[in-house]
């Protein structure tokens, strides 16, 4: 702590650290990222756009974690650990659930919005938000852990070009 | 998590009340949403100026009250900042009739773009 504390404020150097540990349900995922971007607002009071991506991004990686990894039985731990540094946001999570399909995540691209209204998707949109709105992502099995990084620019302006 | 309202003219305002359309409550707010417009034929406006974020769920839930209205439109208003990017990203925001706000939603003879039929 000492070291930080006069550590200057330089390109890099961290100006947040957090750790929570949680049960992947939804409720404590809602609970948590309020939390969690309650202190990154206040820390990034100026940074809109970046703040926005890692709230989409962290509630999208809890719930993959609570949906896939433990299988929606709304039991098992997710240790969340997030750094941030003056232009990056790194969330690395934890979680003791089954290992992703093929070691890696999901590819989706987002597909044509369908001529029939019946044919639209109601959700899996996940990893489309992950992918669009993080710098870097990467997945690791590392015995019975799941350890997932992702890293969002502060001043992101990932949207991507929604011109017709 | 919502407050319906009709106008003189027969237009549904749902006005929600909830901040946040996320996983937890993603099933919640479609049923609420199908007890609201069940036998309802006019207009369906959403006021989602309370709603500060919404997840993939979340979004999914309001796909899903769509399809409930059977080939109507779903008029939206009010989108805050992180909602009004869910939409945009996933182009969603062409699915929906999108309004400034329930005024000039209100101002309106019908849905944009609505065909005579």
């Amino acid at each position: 702590m000492n070291s930080s504390a006069l550590m200057q404020r330089s390109f890099g150097a961290p100006r947040l650290q957090l750790e929570d540990t949680i049960n992947a349900d939804p409720l404590s995922i809602r609970d948590a990222t309020v939390e969690i971007m309650a202190r990154l607002t206040s820390e990034f009071p100026t940074h809109s756009e970046g703040i926005i991506s890692t709230e989409i991004v962290l509630a999208e990686v809890l719930n993959n974690i609570a949906e896939h990894s433990y299988d929606d039985s709304n039991l098992g731990d997710i240790k969340i650990s997030a750094l941030c540094t003056d232009d990056l946001i790194s969330i690395e999570t934890r979680d003791y659930g089954i290992p992703m399909p093929g070691l890696t995540p999901p590819k989706t691209e987002l597909e044509e919005i369908p001529m029939d209204i019946e044919d639209l998707p109601e959700g899996g949109f996940g990893w489309f938000f992950i992918r669009s709105l993080s710098s870097h992502m990467e997945y690791r099995r590392v015995g019975t852990q799941n350890i997932f990084c992702v890293q969002i620019a502060t001043t992101s302006e990932n949207i991507p070009d929604t011109a017709p | 998590m919502m407050q319906a309202t009709q106008t003189s003219n027969g237009v549904l305002v749902l006005t929600l009340d909830a901040n946040r359309i996320d996983a937890a409550c993603a099933v919640h707010m479609k049923d609420e949403f199908r007890e609201h417009t069940n036998g309802h034929e006019g207009r369906v406006v959403m006021d989602l100026s309370s709603v500060k974020f919404m997840d993939s769920s979340g979004l999914g839930a309001m796909v899903a009250a769509l399809k409930l209205l059977k080939g109507r439109k779903l008029e939206l208003c009010s989108l805050t900042a992180a909602v009004d990017k869910v939409f945009r990203m996933t182009r969603m925001d062409n699915v929906f009739d999108i309004h400034t706000d329930v005024l000039t939603a209100l101002s309106e003879e019908g849905p944009k773009g609505a065909d005579a039929a």
